[in-house]
């Protein structure tokens, strides 16, 4: 489980008190806040809302959105805010699951290639070559339509379709930790090549590693979503975040039941980026 | 000087024929995986299309696929199969319509590419007009602009597509949805698909301007008297460009990744609902195609732009020097 | 404070009075005022974090655009630099002031012909016509000593040594005849005798041009040598100022005082006198380091590179051995296969009598343990995840060195003996300054209880107060633990202080060998003879000045 391991030692080296470490920026914090509400509206979603997901109110069809119907209502009397809360269980959870499989397989590949270079790294690297070569969006639809219409498949696919980014990140890492004098003076200090691997390459290229896959977590979302959007998800009464936008757009005179899910996508994926930037730059 | 002219252009013929190499392997591996993709992987959606009563296809036709696709044999030998009618061009017969594969891909290509090449270069000038935007407009200015390629990252694809008809198709009636040929609604759905791969590209083209600007040589630029605009046109955009070009490569996927989506919201005819049609039917042959052929325009436009950024470029020397490590 | 009183005189060129410089409300310049006179040469002098190259970022305008704000007088040619705006200033520009930045190699655009790049400086002179900018370009790229001005012109930067480029930095600035041309560090990029040529020819050309020279360096012997008039910064304000002559043989402030007594050129006794008696008992002992005949190539036939071609020297028990000579002579790699980093084409390496090339891995690990390594640039050699106790602890832990405990013992008493205190251990690289680092990194080298330390230009990355309280350190160690040291360094001043026996090596052979007082006092090579005419060493008069003031204060501040 090297992806595992690089996420704690990343998560380490992150906590640690170092250089100019600067006072939180108000939209991190406001991001943070967002993504504190994604986690507690998979977690918890009966805490925010009394309606039911699955059942509408049908004499409250297509209702715009007020203080009763935060996001209105859609065509069977659904409140839409309670299915976008319902919804984010399975947006959010497929997205972990997706950089999950991305990070582990694409690392795994990024280092071996990496540290190992000569052949292992030529082999390694067609694979990431042909990853690549094929639109990530369109791999992770015929993926998708070959292990069947289920958002569980929708993220393995956009794992899949991940894994030449983390693979090429890695790799870089690697070989540019690799040639730094600190690992060279741990091969004086009497180290192996393993134990340089584990003990200095690893924490650091954890945190770009890290970086990546926060970012990753937001395009994860958002391929789940357009998967979803296309019908390649769970099918309803899911409510997936994509979905609901799909099913929205039958509706041109209630723009809502396109705008309100979007604009969670949007915030979501938004403060996921900004975190993963702050993170870069935070030393 | 002829012998190191003869010296580079042997060195530069090496690097051509072993990307070209690199490439056709890529080729024939992606055809190889996609192939086991939608061959090996749990559910046999090939049968499933055959029989499927909506299909069409009568019991002759159905025969003449299985027998075509050796769908009796090993899966091993469909492979070899399947690779030796790929090396000969012919990519097929098509599960859903009985029609030769090539012929639907083809006939789905040019809207697509066109849809694509208008989406390219609407990229490019978004990028452009930010990157030049962050670098000489007032500093408050350009700080907003600077959080636009970050924005643009986080809004998919489809909610671009929706916000534009929304907006533009039914409120203020600049186009109709029912005739999305029309230059208007092509236009609209190609920022859609503009959008999203314009913002890695500014992105790259801002932080390249960066590092220039923040060079020894560009202050030294001004030393000599020159203004800023003449410093950013004159030294800082060559050097700024040779990256993007690599980036724009890399993004021609995102643009055929992204013609699904797009396609199916604007109502397009191309290879994206061509996709999107197949993966309802399960029509795996037609698939396999395009993703195949997506990745062959991926191999050959990263091949130009890897082969023509050393000959823009004088500092990477096209004789693969080794530099030793001496002190 | 010495300052000349009479400043209405007519080729007064720059006044700078009152500057003052802020990055954000950090204030990094404070009061700072200095004169020039056209034809004269004024130094700036400072280490890292002084303020001098931002005073002249601040005099030229060309400050980061919102970040730097400078207030205060310039005035030059009767108007306030400071207060001109970048239109205002872009007259100037050029014409009038002309900058040559530090480092050759990036100072030009790397895409573009040296000519193109030339024609915007041709243009200033007022020609306007492309066939006369050319002439005048080549001609300026001749008056420099420029073989082949057409190639030159034609090339891209990349294809011309860093020399040649500085050259055609320097023909380009005076190319215009500015009044005044602002030098930052030209050539602290540069080789030593590379370095010397071009000094010449800026001194050459302020001379014959009447040119004002503004100099920016950290390098005092330089600057003595090559100035009338000098200015001490420190942390934004200045120490001192007045001619050179003066501040060398009388510096006022205690600064200028430490700062002049730590430079090696200056203070041929400098580090001499920390070092204890040179030792006398190693006649009967095998040799530390004996190196035979020991070849490193790279690549394969048509582009094979002879890094390092037939070596040989023996480093003495207890002895320091320097290793000297310019980039690319070899003696990075020479040393790389002593530490087992390379390994040789062909040759022996021996170290304590045992062969070395012929040793295992396990051999190798025993090896450690006699033979460490400190590496030039402390910001690179320490793992910036890792905490001090855990990097001066690595060796410990890789190569078993008693228990967990003992481990940490062993710690404490050499982070103790470098002269850090325990409340380092837990601290990160990036958290410790260059000097405190380059401690830590000679803490692990010692950790183990070697014999032998081989020091890759240890204090080449350091401001020159930092390195000396390094080299006091090492001569402290040396002493006490009876160690012997290989010390690589390509200032042959500092060479001929801290070393017993020296080698020269230049393109991978050793041109030269022996004691350190044969090839200095006796240099038989002519290479030899080349790089030590070219250590900038301060004129007769000021030198004396310098070395009757050294003894008394040497060691007041050298160990912080």
């Amino acid at each position: 489980m090297t992806g595992i391991v690089q996420l704690q030692t990343a998560l380490e080296t992150k906590s640690t008190p170092s250089g100019n470490r600067s006072s939180l920026p108000v939209s991190v914090l406001l991001s943070f806040a967002v993504i504190v509400f994604a986690v507690l509206f998979s977690a918890f979603p009966s805490l925010f809302t009394s309606h039911s997901p699955e059942l509408g109110d049908t004499s409250a069809k297509l209702v715009s959105p007020g203080l009763h119907h935060w996001f209105g209502t859609d065509y069977l009397g659904r409140d839409v805010f309670t299915r976008v809360v319902y919804g984010s269980l399975s947006s959010v959870s497929s997205a972990l699951a997706a950089v999950i499989i991305g990070l582990v397989v694409g690392s795994g590949i990024g280092l071996l290639a990496g540290f190992l270079g000569g052949w292992v790294d030529s082999a390694l690297g067609r694979i990431v070559d042909v990853l690549l070569a094929i639109p990530g969006f369109l791999l992770a639809v015929v993926i998708v339509s070959s292990l069947g219409f289920q958002t569980i498949n929708a993220a393995i696919a956009t794992g899949v379709s991940a894994i030449a980014v983390f693979g090429r990140l890695m790799r870089a890492e690697v070989i540019k930790i690799r040639g730094a004098a600190f690992v060279e003076s741990s091969f004086l200090s009497g180290g192996n090549r393993l134990q340089a691997l584990i003990f200095h390459v690893l924490p650091n290229a954890g945190r770009s590693v890290l970086v990546l896959a926060i970012l990753q977590f937001g395009t994860s979302i958002m391929v789940i979503a357009s998967l979803a959007f296309l019908g390649y998800g769970d099918p309803p009464p899911s409510s997936d975040w994509g979905l609901l936008v799909a099913s929205g757009k039958e509706y041109p005179t209630a723009p809502w039941l396109i705008y309100a899910p979007a604009a969670v996508i949007v915030a979501t994926v938004l403060s996921v980026n900004r975190i993963s930037r702050w993170l870069k730059k935070v030393r | 000087m002829g012998y190191t002219v003869s010296v580079r252009l042997s060195g530069y013929r090496n690097l051509v024929l072993s990307r070209l190499g690199q490439g056709v392997l890529v080729i024939f591996l992606a055809y190889v995986l996609s192939f086991i993709v939608v061959s090996v992987l749990p559910g046999d959606a090939i049968t499933n299309a055959l029989h499927d009563p909506q299909s069409g296809l009568s019991e002759e036709d159905i025969a003449r696929i299985v027998a075509f696709y050796g769908l009796d044999k090993p899966v091993l030998i469909q492979l070899l199969l399947a690779l030796g009618r790929f090396v000969t061009g012919d990519l097929g017969i098509s599960l859903q319509s009985g029609l030769p594969v090539t012929d639907l891909v083809f006939d789905a290509l040019p809207s697509t590419t066109f849809l694509a090449l208008t989406a390219l270069i609407l990229a490019l000038v978004l990028a452009v007009a930010i990157a030049v935007g962050v670098h000489l407009l007032p500093s408050g200015a350009a700080g907003i602009l600077r959080s636009v390629p970050s924005f643009f990252l986080s809004v998919p694809n489809f909610v671009i597509g929706l916000v534009l008809i929304s907006v533009f198709g039914f409120t203020l009636h600049t186009f109709t949805i029912t005739e999305p040929n029309a230059p208007v609604a092509t236009f609209f759905a190609a920022l859609t698909l503009a959008i999203p791969v314009s913002a890695p590209l500014a992105e790259v083209l801002i932080s390249s301007l960066d590092v220039e600007a923040r060079q020894d040589y560009a202050l030294v630029a001004r030393s000599r008297g020159l203004s800023r605009v003449n410093v950013f046109a004159q030294h800082l955009l060559k050097p700024s460009a040779l990256p993007s070009v690599t980036m724009v490569a890399l993004l021609i996927g995102e643009l055929l990744g992204g013609a699904v989506i797009t396609e199916t919201i604007f109502g397009r005819n191309g290879v994206g609902t061509l996709v999107q049609r197949s993966v309802g039917a399960g029509d795996q042959p037609v698939l396999l195609a395009v993703v195949v052929l997506s990745a062959v325009v991926f191999v050959l436009v990263n091949l130009i732009a890897d082969l023509s950024v050393p000959l823009l470029d004088p500092r990477t020397s096209v004789t693969k020097k080794k530099k030793a490590v001496v002190s | 404070m010495v300052n000349q009183s009479h400043t209405e005189s007519e080729d007064l060129l720059l006044q700078v009075d009152g500057l003052n410089v802020w990055y954000g409300s950090n204030q990094v310049v404070r009061d700072v005022h200095f004169q020039l006179r056209r034809g004269q040469a004024l130094a700036l002098i400072g280490e890292s974090g002084s303020g001098k190259s931002t005073i002249t970022k601040a005099i030229l305008g060309l400050l980061p655009e919102g970040l730097g704000h400078a207030e205060g007088q310039a005035i030059f040619e009767g108007q306030n630099l400071l207060k001109l705006s970048q239109r205002g200033l872009r007259q100037f520009r050029g014409t009038e002031l002309g900058y040559i930045p530090q480092d050759p190699g990036t100072a030009l655009n790397a895409v573009r012909t040296i000519g193109s790049q030339a024609h915007e400086a041709a243009s200033l002179t007022g020609v306007t016509d492309n066939k006369e900018q050319r002439q005048l370009i080549l001609q300026a790229f001749e008056q420099v000593g420029l073989p082949e001005p057409q190639r030159v012109y034609d090339s891209y930067p990349h294809q011309l040594s860093g020399g040649m480029l500085q050259r055609v930095l320097i023909a380009l600035t005076v190319l215009p005849r500015p009044a005044l041309i602002v030098a930052d560090e030209p050539t602290s990029a540069l080789d030593v005798t590379v370095q010397k040529i071009i000094l010449d020819l800026l001194d050459e050309l302020r001379t014959s041009l009447n040119i004002g020279l503004l100099l920016i360096t950290h390098d005092l012997a330089l600057a003595a040598q090559r100035t009338d008039h000098l200015v001490v910064l420190r942390q934004g304000q200045v120490q001192e100022s007045g001619t050179s002559s003066q501040i060398f043989e009388n510096p006022q402030t205690e600064y200028a005082r430490k700062l002049l007594a730590d430079v090696p050129s200056l203070n041929t006794e400098r580090y001499r006198d920390a070092r204890g008696p040179l030792n006398d008992s190693s006649a009967h002992k095998k040799d530390a380091i004996y190196v035979e005949d020991v070849v490193r190539h790279f690549g394969h036939s048509a582009e094979l590179v002879k890094a390092v071609d037939g070596v040989s020297f023996e480093v003495k028990r207890g002895s320091t051995h320097a290793l000297v000579g310019e980039s690319g002579s070899g003696k990075t790699t020479t040393v790389r296969m002593i530490v087992g980093l390379e390994t040789p084409t062909a040759g022996r390496i021996f170290l304590s009598g045992q062969d070395l090339t012929k040793r295992s891995t396990k051999d190798w690990r025993e090896a450690r343990r006699q033979l460490q390594l400190v590496y030039q640039n402390p910001f690179a050699s320490l793992d910036p995840a890792w905490s001090v106790a855990k990097i001066i602890a690595e060796p410990l832990a890789r190569l078993k060195y008693g228990s967990r405990a003992q481990q940490k013992v062993r710690v404490r008493e050499v982070l103790a003996e470098v002269g850090l205190d325990e409340s380092f251990l837990s601290r990160r690289p990036a958290q410790l300054s260059g000097g405190q680092r380059q401690r830590v990194a000679i803490a692990r080298a010692l950790s183990l209880r070697p014999e032998i330390l081989v020091l890759d230009e240890p204090t080449s990355a350091l401001d020159v107060s930092v390195q000396a309280d390094i080299l006091d350190l090492l001569a402290v160690l040396q002493r006490e633990h009876s160690l012997t040291y290989l010390f690589v360094s390509h200032d042959l001043a500092l060479v001929r202080q801290v070393a017993d026996t020296v080698s020269v090596m230049r393109r991978g052979v050793v041109v030269e060998s022996g004691t350190t007082q044969k090839i200095f006092e006796n240099p038989e090579h002519s290479y030899t003879q080349t790089l030590i005419s070219s250590v900038p060493s301060s004129r007769g008069d000021v030198t004396q000045g310098v070395q009757e003031q050294s003894p008394s204060h040497i060691y007041a501040g050298a160990i912080a």
